[in-house]
């Protein structure tokens, strides 16, 4: 094993605060360390959720604004707007983008919009494989 | 000289149209190695075989004649196209490593815009969007950069915690196996020769299937998996004009989906038939060939030696 614990442990802390990062862009309002635990949706201990926000607010990611007893929390936008212009330079100036970026999807035609909603609605049950007995 | 830079470029071609073929029950990591190592192996053919063909024009010099150089068998006409095609493919490579190099750049940019350091780049835009945009290696124009994920306000509202958990391992997942390196190898050996484009996109096909067995088995939940990536797709769908792109890629989100849904394929694709055979028969049909041109030009070459 190459890796250490230690260097294991930093991506598994990076990885948790990219997630409380997306959860504080998902949500439209401000989110006190409560919300977050909430919309984290795991068993994630209250107190690892405040330490991951007052390092994300220690690295400007995050402002933060005193709501009673407690801080609520929300995404620092940067140039995020500007970012989306850009963004889309480069999205419609590339025919061929799909060999040069790693994205998560692509486009759907209409029958396959329709097949991908029967199947998440459907999915198959455990007897995945065809039964190859002939009826 | 004539059978084997023949052969040579029967094997370029023979691994470009088998190469996709690749059956899916193999695991995807292994197969898009696979893939990319014959897309490589089919671009080195090209580049070989055009340029010995291109080379025997030596043969047709005076000078060669003088020294008695032999007539050479390949026609002269041949070896005109093949330095053609050589040097067309070449260019088209350079342009593609430019236009790589610029898009990167421009999505580093983009994710500096947003935030200007962290994993996690946001990006203010309802179309649901996630990029792996990979990072720069440590070089002379200054310290290397770590790899981002990219991802639009749009895709984070359209998904549930759990699905922003699959999104964002599958974008890990890409940087982690620097499969940018794999993308970059097809789409060069596909400038080089244009028989790869089928390789190349069944590649970056596995590319994706490789990240989302990797976020499955981080997430732990093939369904929740299957179901994020449908989820986001459908999102897109509402959100986007529906552009023209290749039929391949439409099919890509289904099949991911539906490759989620069965067991992940465990069975390895064996290296030693698969990549190492057609790789030494290539190395071994090139120094052939290559032999043979020396063989051609011995007069000429110990002529201008002594």
């Amino acid at each position: 094993m190459s890796r250490t614990g230690k260097s294991a442990e930093r991506r598994r802390r990076g990885a948790l605060e990219s997630e409380v990062l997306a959860a504080l862009w998902a949500a439209d309002t401000a989110l006190v360390p409560a919300d977050v635990q909430q919309a984290l949706g795991d068993d994630i201990a209250y107190n690892t959720v405040q330490t991951i926000l007052i390092r994300l607010h220690d690295k400007q990611l995050v402002t933060r604004e005193r709501v009673g007893r407690a801080h609520a929390y929300r995404p620092a936008h940067g140039q995020a707007e500007l970012a989306a212009q850009r963004m889309h330079q480069v999205l419609d100036g590339d025919i061929d983008h799909a060999a040069v970026l790693l994205r998560f999807v692509t486009s759907l035609n209409p029958a396959d919009a329709q097949a991908l909603r029967s199947l998440i609605s459907d999915p198959p049950d455990d007897g995945l494989v065809p039964d190859p007995t002939p009826g | 000289m004539q059978v084997s830079v023949y052969l040579l470029l029967l094997l370029a071609s023979g691994l470009a149209a088998l190469a996709p073929r690749l059956p899916a029950r193999f695991a995807p990591a292994r197969a898009a190695k696979i893939l990319t190592g014959l897309a490589a192996a089919s671009a080195a053919c090209t580049i070989w075989g055009l340029g010995l063909l291109g080379l025997t024009l030596i043969a047709t010099t005076p000078m060669a004649a003088e020294t008695g150089v032999d007539a050479d068998p390949v026609p002269a006409a041949l070896a005109v196209v093949a330095t053609g095609l050589l040097a067309a493919g070449l260019g088209r490579a350079v342009l593609t490593a430019a236009r790589r190099r610029s898009i990167q750049r421009a999505m580093r940019e983009v994710c500096a815009m947003c935030a200007d350091h962290g994993e996690l780049a946001v990006v203010s835009d309802d179309t649901p969007q996630a990029f792996a945009v990979p990072g720069r290696a440590r070089g002379l124009r200054g310290p290397g950069q770590p790899g981002r994920i990219l991802v639009s306000t749009g895709l984070l509202r359209a998904a549930t915690s759990a699905e922003r958990r699959v999104v964002l391992a599958h974008e890990r997942a890409h940087l982690h196996y620097r499969h940018h390196r794999h993308q970059a190898i097809v789409d060069l050996a596909a400038a080089i020769n244009p028989l790869l484009a089928k390789t190349k996109y069944a590649t970056v096909f596995l590319l994706e299937r490789w990240a989302d067995e990797a976020a499955a088995s981080v997430t732990n939940d093939r369904q929740g998996t299957a179901r994020a990536l449908a989820t986001v797709a459908l999102a897109s769908r509402t959100a986007t004009s529906s552009r023209a792109t290749l039929a391949f890629h439409h099919h890509g989100v289904l099949e991911r989906v539906r490759a989620l849904q069965v067991p992940a394929p465990s069975q390895q694709p064996r290296l030693a038939y698969l990549l190492i055979i057609p790789t030494g028969l290539s190395i071994l049909t090139a120094s052939d060939a290559t032999l043979a041109l020396a063989r051609l030009l011995h007069p000429l070459l110990s002529h201008l030696a002594g």
